[in-house]
């Protein structure tokens, strides 16, 4: 539904007529409804349905009860995403980025995260914090950040006027994406590693210094999105360090990762295994351009431009989604009830690839073409002229990706049952540089 | 990786990890980015050097502001003579143009026929300012600040402004609906060439 809308988003802009006089398919509302369902719709119901799969294994003990699972789920979808997405394609929503939702179904939203909460973290406590898995760690680290940043984001930039509420908003379009998305994606790819390479993670130490940093300097990013704007230099100043800092961290937290995959190859046969990796993959690459389009130089000509747009793609698509979608399947290769089509499952990774790159190469150029074009102070229509082909090529690579998700779907719900079932793997005997992957067999055929 | 004694910490249902040290390289990048960061911080907090935002701001606008004087020192705008502005008013290519601006740049004062708004009437025989052409270039060149009429000598060309006025002068007498009460002395248009 989120890719469909925005499917719909791009091709009104090279067909503007699209629906013209079909209010609710307005392009200022179906960018609403993509960005939030992408994040809400999509990737919180895969990071909520992998913390059921984790988080029993992570603490030892089940989750807090089924009936409040349930619960969270109605919450979710009927109240938080249903007449979110309605509200907004009625017109109803916030200008705010990443907030779009309104006031109304902000408080089901808050109250659904803290029953997560409660669904979710207590195990951990009991566990104790020696015993936390670096995945433990990010779980709860998202989910109470989360908690607080929400209201944070969506209610208190409605009360606070001008720059102060624009600043508060700006600090919340990167929590979304750093204190909730990226500790859960990050929860999925540390769990997913070592239990399907059946090799440990190379090091706690670099596990533990990348997870402090990153909810360290998060919360002092999101002001990079104002640069050159009317908030003060120092909180502009404290964010572009920040920013820079950031991606060392990142460079930290894809070392121990790429180190714990040694031997698991390019391209492993492990689809979950492949899906994390190339999340990874895409992770350290949109990390740096952040740290980099947060430079004062830089920002100067991408800011506004479709290079942000590619640059948002290559966050919640390639390093979420693809996080999101190895979690899935690596859940689904221990349920034997699950049905798996491995079949899907391929197709679904190479088009979601394919369609990724071309979409991340063809706005960035185009990102740069309208830069330029802005600031050499051509008049404004010459910068649509010039960027009509690359919005032709986003809105077929578009479809593309489209595919790509139908067929993750597909390969999730059809095929026989138990058919991406793995044989755990056990330990190795010396417990040193040996891969076991140990698929079994129909995996393997793949 | 013979370097590293992978000890496992902890071990969950399969899930282990090792206790390796952070790799030297991988240190030497952490702490060389630190130091850059800290000292970027102060450079730039402290407004050291060229490059701080409020520097380039202010360098930016005095640039600006010289260019633009000295585009109009060396083009001053000499305003046409009545003859070429009252020939426009017979010329349906510069009418056109008069029109295309005046939709862009005047209607929302002095309305879409020019019938008066927040702006007096520009199609009855009263002027407030002068109704002949010479007088009406000066108020659209130079403006009224004071009565909210800006000045657009420098915002628009100079033969967009010739057309605006040859536009305005055809439209003399042309009775738009919904019109703003006269306002000003009355004056008998320029006869238009060939009209």
């Amino acid at each position: 539904m989120s890719v469909a809308f925005g499917l719909v988003a791009a091709w009104q802009l090279i067909a503007p007529d699209l629906g013209r006089d079909v209010a609710w398919l307005g392009w200022g509302r179906v960018r609403y409804a993509h960005t939030q369902g992408i994040m809400l719709g999509w990737l919180a119901n895969a990071f909520f349905a992998f913390l059921y799969h984790a988080v029993p294994i992570l603490t030892g003990r089940p989750v807090t009860s089924a009936r409040l699972g349930v619960w969270i789920f109605a919450l979710w979808n009927f109240a938080v995403m249903a007449p979110g997405w309605m509200l907004v394609l009625a017109g109803v929503s916030q200008p705010l980025e990443w907030a779009e939702f309104p006031l109304v179904v902000d408080v089901v939203a808050i109250l659904a995260l803290a029953l997560a909460g409660v669904q979710f973290l207590p195990g951990f406590f009991r566990r104790g914090v020696e015993s936390l898995y670096v995945s433990s760690w990010y779980i709860i680290g998202g989910l109470v950040f989360t908690l607080l940043s929400y209201p944070m984001g969506n209610v208190v930039p409605e009360f606070l006027p001008g720059a102060a509420g624009a600043a508060i908003s700006g600090l919340w379009i990167h929590d979304a994406v750093g204190l909730f998305v990226t500790p859960m994606a990050l929860a999925i790819i540390y769990f997913v590693i070592p239990a399907a390479t059946g090799r440990p993670v190379f090091s706690h130490f670099l596990s533990m210094l990348g997870f402090w940093l990153l909810f360290f300097l998060y919360p002092l990013n999101g002001t990079h999105h104002y640069v050159y704007s009317v908030i003060p230099m120092a909180a502009q100043l404290t964010a572009i360090v920040a920013s820079a800092l950031l991606g060392v961290t990142v460079v930290i937290v894809v070392t121990n990762l790429f180190l714990s995959m040694r031997g698991a190859g390019l391209l492993p046969a492990d689809p979950a295994l492949r899906f994390v990796g190339t999340g990874t993959f895409f992770y350290v690459i949109v990390s740096l351009q952040g740290s980099a389009q947060a430079q004062m130089s830089v920002n100067q000509t991408v800011h506004f431009t479709d290079w942000v747009v590619a640059h948002s793609h290559m966050a919640m698509l390639g390093f979420a989604s693809f996080a999101a979608a190895g979690g899935l399947v690596h859940a689904w290769q221990r349920m034997p009830e699950a049905r798996y089509n491995a079949r899907a499952i391929t197709w679904a990774y190479w088009m979601l690839v394919i369609g990724l790159v071309g979409m991340v190469v063809d706005l960035t150029i185009g990102g740069l073409v309208q830069g330029e074009l802005w600031k050499s102070g051509a008049p404004w229509i010459d910068s649509v002229t010039a960027s009509r082909v690359y919005w032709v090529a986003r809105a077929h690579i578009g479809s593309i990706l489209a595919a790509g998700f139908i067929a993750l779907l597909v390969g999730l719900t059809t095929g026989p049952r138990g058919a991406g079932m793995v044989v755990r793997p056990a330990p190795a005997a010396d417990g040193h540089d040996e891969v076991a992957p140990r698929l079994a067999p129909v995996t393997e055929a793949l | 990786m013979a370097q590293y004694e992978d000890r496992v910490l902890h071990e969950l249902d399969g899930i282990k990890e090792y206790d390796n040290p952070m790799p030297g390289w991988l240190m030497a990048i952490w702490w060389g980015s630190l130091i850059f960061s800290a000292a970027y911080l102060i450079f730039y907090a402290l407004s050291f050097g060229e490059g701080t935002m409020d520097a380039e701001y202010r360098a930016e606008t005095v640039q600006t502001v010289t260019a633009v004087q000295s585009h109009f020192d060396a083009n001053p705008l000499v305003p046409p003579s009545p003859a070429e502005l009252l020939g426009g008013a017979a010329n349906d290519a510069v009418l056109a143009a008069g029109e295309s601006r005046f939709a862009r740049t005047c209607a929302a004062c002095h309305g879409d026929k020019a019938q008066g708004l927040i702006g007096p009437n520009l199609t009855d025989d009263r002027w407030i300012h002068g109704g002949s052409v010479e007088q009406v270039f000066q108020s659209i060149a130079k403006g009224w600040p004071a009565k909210g009429m800006p000045p657009w000598g420098r915002a628009l060309r100079p033969d967009e402004l010739a057309a605006l006025v040859s536009y305005v002068r055809s439209l003399q007498g042309s009775n738009p609906p919904n019109p703003r009460a006269p306002e000003g002395e009355p004056f008998v248009a320029e006869a238009i060439p060939g009209r």
